[in-house]
């Protein structure tokens, strides 16, 4: 699972759940391998990246140093912020882990880097 | 508020563009852009009903030259230097390249009417539609083939064939192949109700005339080239396979019991008019196979593609290796899109028809689920939906219900 789209999960679907989002990272294993950069892709994807979300994302997997608090002016011509984003975005795999409700504390596991978000019937 | 517009799409067929013109090549590209000892050519592709505008406007920007588009067909007419190019094509099925086409006048007697089909395809240039099939082939061509009218041969040619075809069996496994000719068979496909003959006497008429006038052996298994005669009423066009496998096997390794052909799966991607940058979501995926394709058509665009059948997971998985690609696969109920608010632009999906997979009964709980989390996902004003399904009732019947949030537009 990359974080892009853990950024883009949410566990508000639950019953009774209004704050299901972001989701917590639990990681057992994290890989990170080296992907094409393609600065205008990462520069469309970013307003629909909830900044914030993926700072504490990329915290949590242990890569959160480089990144900047907020995202910068003219974003998408800066091309070495466009660098730390796409490596945060696309270069980080959570293989194995869980998602964790912020809220509830509800776990989704993440298996072969496919996170299961199916919900019990209770939740429903 | 404005609402996300979605649009369904079902077995829709384009208006035909009035038919294919009758053979006459030259003319469309100005000779002066032809290369030197180049030649046009024509080539037909097999498309899906209701792809077929799809696939025309992706020949045209491949090709860079004049399309014609009928119901499951599309004709390119390029220079013969230019048709391998063809083999990118992602919306067609099959390629073939004409030899000849023609408008025949039928009288409704059987053998004339025979004659006057097979008659129509002896002025044709089989050389040039043979050079064409020989750039097509996987290993180089070793012999020089022969394509050249019977009433050109020499006295020892002519020996020599008759002495050949003694000793060949048709139905053998080894065609023998005198003086370098290719092995044949015919395949006649037919449209139109009142015709003197059936599909497999004009197949072995043709078959007949072919082995007389240009000497090619027959063979019906282990054949070179596949001649296909197509009848459309009185229009008849004759082609060349240049596909032993179809197009649309391509990408895809683990196929489920569903799994869409890939050129369907580029057609409703291109229907969606994706833009790079967009968050492109499969709701059901099967095995991703919209995906799959997705990702190699449209690299500038994040896909999310999610399941809740444990196999069609397993598929998805080993399809969309390596990981490397901006995609992800999510383990979901799609009544529960466990997804943010408007994040989503667009949605591409092949729905469960209610046959191999599921039930009727099913989708009259399923579609309208679907529709609402879609809508709910969905960016406003921008987010649609491209969605195939053959349960029109359910479909109609979860439309009605969510017309507040969808605008159907096809």
């Amino acid at each position: 699972m990359k974080l892009f789209t853990h950024n883009l999960l949410t566990s508000s679907i639950i019953k009774g759940v209004t704050k299901g989002y972001p989701l917590k990272i639990v990681s057992r294993k994290v890989e990170i391998s080296e992907k094409e950069f393609n600065p205008e892709l990462i520069a469309r994807l970013l307003s629909r990246v909830e900044w914030s979300a993926l700072c504490e994302a990329a915290e949590s997997v242990g890569h959160g140093g480089d990144l900047p608090t907020s995202v910068p002016e003219n974003a998408e011509k800066d091309e070495e912020f466009l660098r730390k984003a796409h490596h945060v975005l696309m270069e980080i795999e959570v293989v194995d882990g869980d998602l964790v409700c912020p809220e509830t504390g509800r776990q989704f596991p993440i298996q072969n880097g496919i996170p299961n978000m199916l919900l019990n019937e209770g939740e429903v | 508020m404005a609402a996300p517009r979605g649009s369904p799409c079902g077995t829709q067929s384009t208006p035909s563009a009035g038919g294919l013109a009758d053979s006459s090549l030259d003319g469309h590209l100005p000779m002066a852009q032809l290369e030197e000892g180049s030649y046009l050519c024509e080539i037909e592709c097999t498309v899906t009903t209701g792809l077929e505008q799809i696939a025309k406007e992706e020949a045209e920007r491949l090709a860079g030259s004049r399309v014609s588009a009928e119901r499951g067909k599309i004709a390119i007419q390029l220079q013969n230097t230019n048709a391998l190019k063809l083999l990118s094509l992602h919306s067609v099925d099959n390629l073939f390249v004409v030899v000849g086409r023609s408008s025949v006048a039928l009288s409704g007697e059987k053998k004339s009417d025979l004659i006057q089909v097979t008659k129509s395809f002896l002025h044709a240039d089989w050389k040039r539609a043979v050079d064409v099939w020989k750039c097509f082939q996987p290993s180089p061509v070793e012999h020089d083939l022969e394509c050249r009218p019977m009433d050109s041969w020499t006295r020892s040619e002519m020996c020599s064939l008759m002495l050949n075809t003694s000793q060949h069996d048709a139905a053998s496994d080894q065609p023998s192949h005198p003086l370098n000719f290719p092995s044949f068979r015919v395949s006649c496909h037919r449209v139109g109700a009142n015709h003197s003959f059936s599909s497999v006497e004009a197949a072995g008429y043709l078959g007949a005339a072919v082995s007389s006038y240009l000497g090619w052996p027959v063979s019906l298994r282990q054949y070179d080239v596949e001649v296909n005669l197509n009848v459309d009423n009185c229009l008849v066009c004759i082609t060349l396979t240049l596909t032993r496998a179809s197009l649309y096997r391509r990408n895809i390794v683990h196929f489920g019991p569903t799994t869409l052909k890939a050129t369907i799966c580029y057609g409703l991607l291109r229907f969606a008019e994706i833009e790079d940058g967009e968050v492109v979501v499969d709701p059901m995926c099967g095995t991703s196979a919209i995906a799959v394709e997705g990702v190699i058509c449209f690299p500038g665009c994040f896909f999310v593609t999610g399941e809740n059948y444990p196999e069609a997971i397993d598929r998805s998985y080993q399809n969309m290796q390596p990981r490397g690609r901006p995609a992800d696969v999510v383990r979901w109920d799609a009544c529960h899109l466990p997804l943010r608010d408007q994040s989503v632009d667009a949605f591409v999906s092949d729905l469960p028809f209610g046959r191999r997979v599921g039930s009727r009964g099913d989708n009259r709980r399923l579609y309208p689920g679907v529709l609402r989390e879609m809508a709910r996902t969905a960016k406003c004003g921008t987010g649609r939906a491209v969605l195939l399904s053959q349960d029109t009732s359910a479909m109609s019947a979860a439309l009605k219900v969510t017309t507040p949030f969808w605008k159907r537009t096809m």
